[in-house]
């Protein structure tokens, strides 16, 4: 109680000091009158009673002084020293402080920055009350190299409906809409859902209402809900939306409800959701049957079941669906995966390293502080020994010394924070789209709060502990060393050496990291891809199934759209080509292949291809390579049936046999489709992406595809255009000849190969790009701390070289001298850092492509660029210690 | 030239507010009185009176308040609060246990 008054009044004494010294001058002023007085009554003279009365005083600031002491103010007046001090030292080396500052400021704002983008993708939970309990749920296909796929509708009908821990399975198919009735036809990604997903994921509309049972049936099934997003940019915001008639894909659709701002389910890029209809049949809807795997599943696990125990149930409902229907089940069973870990994924993975890495950079900016500290103490050991010696308490000694590293905290701190809240937004819109809830991405009063009390935290730590390293020797040796001997200072340039090797091994993780990753980059750019990427470029529409019903509308106006393309420039533009799915855009259908003669032998796997429906000079516009046989001909559309494989299909599934004339199906031998005869070969093609591994893929002619499989699936139309300029030029060109052919279909995507390709590499790039950044920092930093203890040893020991080149030790011994000292510190820094680094290789195999965690040439280029450094800092140290005048030294005492 | 001694801080606290338990006093009448009732012996300099004041008063064990005293001039009495009677009860015990002590001490040393 007494401690709280106490406190209490100190900070009131505090906030009024001013008022508080006048007061006392008021008070001491009136003692002294009435000395005066008191003189005079006893018989003196007035001058002689002023003289006594002053004597009798004294000086009157000296007592406001220590009146302002007793007030418990010293400490403030100690603080406000220290911190003046601290400016001055601080304005005293402006180089040296802008530097601690300025890196300092770089650490922690991109320490901070990083920080944010990881709390948003990583850390932070998914926008739905107990996101913990939502899982996606998906088949798994022992056959093959199917692997994990989505799952069939009937599939998905017979889990809901038997599973019991769960309280909710809901199911979504993500597709294209044209939107049309309000100026420019809009072309948008949107999601058919069963009618439950929103109330499994447990999020309410912004207006409206989400989907009633009764919409999930033929008939009632023309309803939509807006995300967010749609609504302010299709329908201008209009609070009136809701039940009003919108055109979809042709249809009259009842608008039903807005999701709020905060939504974005499964990803922003989808835009609105209508029923998914499993009862009754809606024309050109998804077929329902237990073959055909495109429904993605989400379940909420019911309050009281473990996730373990609803795995299990899961399991066994699998097993007996797999009794149940053998023709399609037979190799599948049932998995899940928390939603979280599916939403966040590699880039998890990746985003770790870079935040590793950049605290290694802010542990460098940390540590050079610290050392400064150091050095200080080291350059004030005679006056703080002296002043320990007349009993300045540790504490006070301690204070002093932390509060010029806590003023560079403060200020790098607060620099870095600014920096971060200003390159946060900047940072977010240079990472790639395709990082999960990257729209979260924001600077707020909880990042704030987390990112300043670390910074406030790490301050203390590289401030306060070097300062007691520093206090913690005795005033004996140092006033022993008052003569400028260094014997003293010993232990605090252990301190400092320690923390250089520190310093050297984060620069040596860096270093490493950053050539591992930047000899990924150059092995993938080297590798053959299948597709080359320059001149060439592509556009996508959807050709609806209101407006183009059959087969054989798509067909021709496929035809026509390939004739006007290569019209659009004449000269400039060298081939056309269309294909169902285009390479890098995360788009793929793959298939059971029959090859005639193969004998299909149990236990051995079919063939599994991707399926390509191709137009026009495809081969020649993407820039594929024909490695043996021809390419599709014009008159193909109308001969015998044919097809194009790529080489690795031709290796697994057709070799030793000769390839050309060979002849396969699509689906089992006793499938409708016709046997094709294989008339080309290509080089592998790298679909998924260029640092993913090719897959075997069959080519075959637009027009030899299946009706049905064309109106129900082949819909998106990639065009691919080879150009002989600057592909983005023929843009206007070619938008125009699209107008020209139907003004009512939106492009969906118009961009060059190159730009497909640093979208689908934009994560590695920004990551490796950081990695690099950070190594340079973390170079110049260490350079910056090594060249500091070289020149303070130099410094300390020009006495001792001059002693010694008295005594005849020659300049380039000096030398050697200086260089051993450097070699020692970067010796046991690289003793402590490279294991780090292979360590820090294993964390990013993700990011690694073609190479080993521990990759010999990543080791050695950390390792001669760690020397270079370390010789380059040891020049100017080693200069002046060959410099030194013997004469002039040893005078100086 | 001779300085008085100066008075060691802990005794000059309890004479301070031995002498305004009395009555509340300004700070030249404090340091005459201690004048007074040490017989002249303690002779307070205003270099360590004014600063135990304004220590006493951060502490919470006397007030101070401006006001116009016996021949119309102004000056700032202290007075004891009711923490200061407390805290004087419990040092003038311990006070005197010291003092008993020391006497004793001084004694012995003398024989």
């Amino acid at each position: 109680m007494r401690l709280i008054r106490g406190l209490f009044m100190r900070i009131r004494n505090l906030v009024r000091a001013g008022r508080l010294d006048r007061d006392t001058r008021d008070e001491l002023r009136a003692h002294y009158d009435r000395q005066i007085a008191e003189n005079l009554a006893a018989g003196l003279s007035p001058g002689e009673a002023r003289r006594a009365a002053t004597l009798d005083i004294g000086q009157i600031d000296p007592l406001v002084d220590a009146s302002r002491d007793a007030r418990g103010l010293a400490w403030w007046d100690a603080l406000r020293g220290d911190l003046r001090y601290a400016f001055r030292q601080i304005r005293k080396r402006p180089g040296f402080s802008a530097a601690a500052i300025l890196t300092l400021a770089i650490g922690v704002g991109a320490t901070a920055a990083v920080f944010a983008v990881v709390d948003a993708v990583v850390l932070r939970p998914l926008p739905y009350p107990n996101a913990e309990r939502l899982y996606s749920i998906y088949e798994f296909n022992t056959r093959g190299n199917v692997g994990r796929t989505r799952a069939t509708p009937l599939n998905y009908i017979d889990w809901r409906d038997q599973a019991k821990s769960f309280s909710g399975m809901a199911g979504h198919i993500g597709t294209g809409f044209t939107l049309t009735g309000r100026g420019d036809p809009r072309f948008t990604l949107g999601q058919l859902i069963t009618t439950n997903l929103l109330d499994v994921l447990q999020v309410k509309p912004r207006l409206g209402r989400t989907f009633l049972p009764q919409e999930g049936q033929a008939g009632q099934h023309q309803v939509v809900i807006l995300t967010h997003g749609l609504w302010v940019s299709y329908f201008g915001a209009d609070p009136n939306v809701i039940d009003t008639i919108t055109t979809i894909n042709g249809l009259p659709y009842r608008i039903v409800g807005v999701m709020p701002a905060s939504y974005s389910y499964p990803a922003a890029d989808y835009q609105l959701y209508v029923p998914f209809v499993l009862q009754g049949t809606v024309a050109g809807a998804p077929p329902i049957n237990r073959g055909s795997r495109f429904v993605q599943v989400i379940g909420r696990v019911a309050d009281g079941f473990t996730p373990a125990a609803a795995s299990t149930e899961l399991e066994a409902i699998g097993g007996r669906l797999a009794q149940a229907y053998p023709e399609t089940n037979s190799t599948v069973s049932v998995r899940m995966k928390s939603l979280t870990e599916q939403t966040i994924g590699d880039s998890s993975a990746s985003l770790v390293i870079v935040l590793v890495a950049v605290g290694f950079v802010l542990l460098i900016a940390c540590v050079n502080v610290a050392g400064l500290t150091i050095a200080r103490g080291q350059a004030r050991a005679r006056e703080l020994a002296v002043r320990t010696a007349i009993g300045a308490s540790r504490g006070r000694l301690v204070a002093q010394l932390a509060t010029e590293g806590l003023v560079i905290f403060a200020i790098g701190g607060a620099l870095g924070l600014a920096l971060a809240s200003w390159s946060v937004s900047a940072l977010a819109a240079s990472l790639p789209q395709s990082l999960p809830r990257i729209n979260e991405i924001a600077i707020d009063a909880r990042f704030l709060a987390i990112a300043g009390g670390f910074t406030l935290l790490t301050g203390l730590v590289f401030s306060v502990l070097p300062a007691l390293q520093v206090a913690r020797r005795g005033p004996a040796g140092d006033l022993a060393g008052a003569r400028g001997t260094v014997s003293a200072s010993a232990s605090a340039q252990r301190a400092r050496a320690s923390l250089i090797v520190v310093q050297i091994a984060a620069a040596v993780v860096l270093v490493t990291g950053a050539a591992l990753a930047l000899r990924s980059f150059q092995r993938l750019n080297a590798v053959e891809k299948g597709y080359t990427l320059s001149h060439a470029m592509t556009m996508n529409f959807v050709l609806g199934d209101k407006r183009y019903p059959a087969a054989r509308d798509i067909r021709s106006f496929i035809a026509r759209a390939d004739e006007a393309l290569m019209a659009a420039a004449p000269g400039v533009i060298q081939a056309v080509g269309t294909t169902t799915h285009l390479p890098l855009q995360g788009n793929n259908l793959e298939n059971v292949f029959t090859v005639d003669g193969a004998a299909s032998t149990p236990g051995v796997d079919p063939p599994i291809a991707g399926v390509r429906g191709v137009t026009g000079r495809y081969l020649v516009a993407i820039g594929g390579t024909l490695v043996e046989g021809r390419d599709f001909t014009e008159a193909d559309a109308n001969g015998q049936p044919v097809a194009i494989v790529t080489a690795d299909f031709a290796k697994k599934y057709i070799e030793p046999r000769p390839v050309i004339g060979a002849r396969l199906k699509m689906g089992d031998a006793d499938s409708d489709d016709d046997w094709r005869t294989v008339i080309g070969v290509i080089a592998d093609v790298r679909h998924g992406g260029i640092d993913r591994e090719p897959r075997p893929e069959v080519w075959m002619p637009l027009a030899q595809i299946p009706d049905s499989l064309l109106a129900t699936w082949f819909r998106g139309v990639n065009v691919v255009v080879r150009t002989a300029v600057d592909p983005i030029s023929t843009v206007p060109a070619l938008r125009q000849a699209m107008r020209t052919l139907d003004p009512e279909l939106p492009l969906v995507s118009v961009k060059s190969m190159e730009e497909l390709a640093a979208t689908s590499t934009a994560e590695r790039t920004l990551e490796t790009s950081l990695l690099a950044g950070f190594a340079a920092i973390a170079l110049t930093l260490s350079a910056i701390g090594l060249f500091g203890v070289l020149a303070f040893y130099v410094a300390q020991h020009l006495q001792e070289f001059g002693v010694r080149l008295a005594l005849g030790a020659t300049p380039s011994g000096l030398l050697s001298l200086i260089m051993r000292r450097g070699a020692a510190l970067l010796l046991a820094g690289l003793v402590v850092g490279l294991p780090s680094a292979v360590l820090l290789g294993r964390g990013m195999s993700t990011l690694l492509y073609g190479i080993q965690p521990f990759d010999p040439p990543a080791l050695a280029a950390a390792i001669v660029l760690m020397t270079l450094v370390t010789a380059t800092a040891c020049l100017v140290p080693a200069r002046r210690a060959m410099n030194t005048n013997p004469v002039r030294v040893l005078r100086q005492d | 030239m001779s300085r008085p001694t100066d008075l060691v801080q802990g005794t000059l606290d309890l004479l301070i507010l031995k002498i305004i338990a009395l009555e509340p006093q300004h700070g030249w009448a404090i340091a005459q009185r201690i004048r007074e009732l040490s017989g002249h012996v303690l002779l307070v300099q205003q270099g360590s009176l004014y600063p135990a004041l304004h220590k006493l008063e951060t502490q919470g064990y006397i007030k101070a308040e401006w006001d116009t005293s016996e021949a119309n001039r102004r000056a700032k009495y202290y007075a004891l609060t009711r923490a200061g009677k407390k805290h004087l009860a419990k040092e003038l015990e311990s006070w005197e246990r010291l003092s008993a002590a020391v006497t004793l001490v001084a004694r012995t040393s003398q024989t």
